[in-house]
Parts: structure tokens; C-alpha cells; sequence
């Protein structure tokens, strides 16, 4: 390096120094050229200076921010904190309603196992008609003998039924219909069908006639139908209430009729 | 075991980075590692706390020299850096390894903060531009390469970083002299 006489000119030489990138004898022949070179002590001096300044400025610029993230990370802490609470109450407050919704949905459904028919439709002649029903191969309208049954705890007058309901079957191939009403419940009853509910059908043995439907609120009142009964129903039956809400069965599962 | 050691080169990474907003996750991961294995000074102190807080501000240094080698044990490192700033703040109390406390002796502020240039250059870079403080601080605090900080500072070469560095000093320089 022949410009080791006044190296402290070159600024590259001095960031070598400063940095010791420079190889290890260089280095000290550098050393020795400051001992003896008060000009070049002076410029190197002031390049360290100028490094320290920039490192101090740094150092405090990161412990400040360190210690910035310190408060923040405690506040942070204290954020989450709070927000477990909350969450712990919130669940605790979820499990508390979903005890609350399951012993109620349990209740219900306990109590809708009773088979309790919320209307009864027979037949009759009696000239309170809310609905028909027709089926396909029978052609006897069976009325007479079955207009006595009414006034049970569990049915609608008919003068209710009347305004209320009626029951309608809507594609038929033949057209003899049998004059029914309604004998059941109160039928605001009916509003709470959730989706679909069961029928129960009777029918006259003595001419195999359709002669009685027994509406129940639980699905699983019913479950078989007599084969009289199905070979009765081979077609869909459907049943409007006066809140215009439609259940139709189908005719592989005639017994349960489905909000439509 | 290997956790541990991805944790190490993770948190080596962070200081090699740059990333400064990620420092404090290394004093709150280290820190009661460190100072759980120092029974004879007071945990959570004011003092300790400091001190740790510049023992990773040399770390980082050192690692940005190639002085500390990214292979050795992060809570080892830290432990004899910790060590050697507390026997140069408050007295010789621990035994470290001269390869670290000569980092620390070599702290050319402690031989020469009470110099009246150092004041001036204290100043003097205060009173700075932003850009040019920038400037300096990457290259010679950070020993981010001229390409690197181009890219940052939106330079068009590492040559315009070169040659705004140099005019940096310059003025720098004959400021303080």
C-alpha cells in the first residue's frame, strides 16, 4: 500500500480500519503509521466520532423502542387479559343457554310423546264441510252413521273447523268425494307444526270406505297403516288449514303430511 | 433440543434482519432464561433489565461484524455479554470469556465519551437531515451493503448510495473538525 503514508485520506482505508476488514497486518502497520502521524490520528479520531455518535444514537434509538414495546406489550397484555375474562363469562353464558335450550327441547318432546290428536276428520253428512277427501276406488260415500261424533275434549267445534280449515285432495282420478269434517282440537293448534305431522286413517269396515282422519301433532304416533287403508290412499292427499299453510303426504308414506 | 435451536436461529435472524419491532421478543424470550441461571444478582431489577437491554443492542452489533458466529447458543451468548457489560457498569462479579468482554472493552465510547469531538459529533448529527442520518446509520451501524440500502432509500445505484455516503461524511466531518 503505498499510499500508507497518509492513509486516513483515503475514507475507504479508514472504514477498513474502523470496520477491521482489513487484513491483520495491515491493520497494524496502520497502528504503527498513527503512533507516529498526529494528522492522520486526528482525522481517524474524528471518523470515530462520527461512528460512535451514529452507534450511541442507535443504541438509545433501540433500547427506546424496546422499551416503547415493553409498555405496549404490557398494555397488550392487559388487553388480552380483560378479553379472556370475557370470553370465559361469554361461554360460560353459551353453556348456560344451552343447558337451558336442551332441558326445554327435551321437555317439549317428552311431552309431545302423548299421542294427543289435535283434530279428528270423519266423514259425515252433516253439511259442515271444511275440506273433502277422495280417493280413487271408492265410490260410497259414507256419511249417515258417522255424524254423532263430535263434542270430544280434544276436537274443534265445527263451527271453529268451519273457519278454519278445510282439507282438499287435489289430483284424483275419480271424483267421488266424501263429505268430512272436522272433529279435533282447537286448530290455532296447528300453527305450531314444525314441518310435518302424522294422520292416522280410519276407514269403514264394512264397505273398506275412508271414513275418519285423526290428525297428531308427533310423527311417530302412527306408524303403521292397515293395507286396507294403503290400498285406500294411492294417491297424494293434501291439507290446507285456514292459515294457508299446506301439508301433502306421498303415496309411499300416505300417513305423514309434509309442510309444503 | 431442536426446537430450542430453531428458536435460537429464528431469533438470530430477527437481529440479522433488521427487525426491529421483533428486538423486544428476544429480551422477553431470553431475558428470564438468562437471568434465572445469575443467582447472585436481583431478578427483575432495574439494573438487569438495562443491561440486558444492551447486551442484545451488542449482539446485534457483533453479529453484524461477524464477530459472534450465528452456530453458538443464543442464551449462552447473551449470558457472557450480560456479564461482561455488568462487570464494566458495576465492578467485576462474573468470570466471561475474553473473546466477549474484549467486545465490551473495545467500546470505543467508554475510553473516549468525554472527548469534546465526540460532543460535536453528537451534535452534529442530530442536526442532520434525516436522509443523510439514514444514511449513515445503515451503512455504518447496520453494515447494510450500498445495494440494500439503494433499494430502501429508492436510489438508483449503489453508486448514488457511495457517493451520497461520502458527501454525507464529508460534511460530517468537517463539521466536527
Amino acid at each position: 500500500m503505498n499510499d500508507l503514508l497518509h492513509w486516513a485520506d483515503n475514507h475507504v482505508h479508514v472504514d477498513r480500519y474502523l470496520f477491521e476488514t482489513a487484513a491483520k497486518d495491515l491493520i497494524a502497520k496502520m497502528d504503527e503509521h498513527l503512533e507516529n502521524c498526529e494528522s492522520c490520528r486526528i482525522k481517524v479520531k474524528n471518523v470515530m466520532m462520527m461512528y460512535l455518535a451514529i452507534r450511541e444514537y442507535s443504541r438509545e434509538d433501540i433500547k427506546h423502542f424496546i422499551t416503547i414495546n415493553d409498555y405496549i406489550e404490557q398494555k397488550t397484555k392487559l388487553k388480552q387479559e380483560k378479553k379472556v375474562k370475557k370470553k370465559i363469562n361469554y361461554k360460560q353464558l353459551l353453556m348456560v343457554l344451552g343447558v337451558i335450550i336442551f332441558l326445554v327441547s327435551a321437555f317439549l318432546l317428552l311431552r309431545n310423546m302423548d299421542i294427543e290428536p289435535v283434530a279428528i276428520v270423519t266423514d259425515g253428512n252433516d253439511g259442515y264441510l271444511d275440506g273433502t277427501i277422495s280417493k280413487t276406488k271408492t265410490n260410497d260415500p259414507v256419511a249417515s252413521n258417522r255424524s254423532g261424533k263430535k263434542n270430544d275434549a280434544d276436537t274443534l267445534s265445527r263451527k271453529d273447523l268451519d273457519e278454519r280449515s278445510y282439507i282438499r285432495v287435489p289430483q284424483y282420478k275419480k271424483r267421488e268425494a266424501i263429505r268430512v269434517f272436522f272433529e279435533g282440537p282447537d286448530l290455532k293448534k296447528t300453527t305450531i307444526f314444525p314441518y310435518s305431522f302424522k294422520v292416522k286413517f280410519k276407514y269403514d269396515p264394512m264397505n273398506g270406505d275412508l271414513s275418519e282422519l285423526v290428525i297428531s301433532k308427533h310423527k311417530d304416533s302412527f306408524g303403521n297403516l292397515s293395507p286396507e287403508a294403503k290400498e285406500m290412499l294411492n294417491d297424494q292427499i293434501e291439507i290446507i288449514f285456514t292459515n294457508k299453510i299446506r301439508y301433502r303426504n306421498s303415496i309411499e308414506v300416505p300417513y305423514i303430511f309434509i309442510k309444503q | 433440543m431442536f426446537g430450542l435451536f430453531n428458536k435460537d436461529k429464528h431469533y438470530y435472524q430477527v437481529l440479522l434482519d433488521d427487525n426491529f419491532p421483533e428486538f423486544y421478543s428476544v429480551f422477553t424470550f431470553y431475558y428470564p432464561k438468562v437471568i434465572s441461571k445469575i443467582s447472585s444478582i436481583d431478578q427483575n431489577t432495574d439494573r438487569a433489565i438495562e443491561t440486558f437491554k444492551e447486551a442484545i443492542v451488542l449482539l446485534y452489533e457483533k453479529l453484524k461484524a461477524n464477530k459472534i458466529s450465528i452456530e453458538s447458543p443464543l442464551t449462552e451468548t447473551l449470558s457472557s455479554l450480560f456479564k461482561a457489560l455488568w462487570n464494566q457498569k458495576y465492578g467485576f462479579v462474573f468470570n466471561v470469556d475474553k473473546k466477549i468482554e474484549s467486545f465490551v472493552k473495545d467500546d470505543y465510547l467508554l475510553l473516549l465519551k468525554e472527548d469534546e469531538t465526540y460532543t460535536k459529533a453528537h451534535r452534529t448529527l442530530i442536526e442532520l437531515s434525516d436522509f443523510s442520518r439514514k444514511l449513515l446509520i445503515s451503512y455504518y451501524w447496520k453494515r447494510q451493503n450500498a445495494d440494500l440500502i439503494a433499494k430502501k432509500y429508492n436510489l438508483s445505484s449503489s453508486h448514488t448510495v457511495l457517493e451520497k455516503l461520502r458527501q454525507c461524511k464529508m460534511i460530517f466531518l468537517e463539521k466536527i473538525s
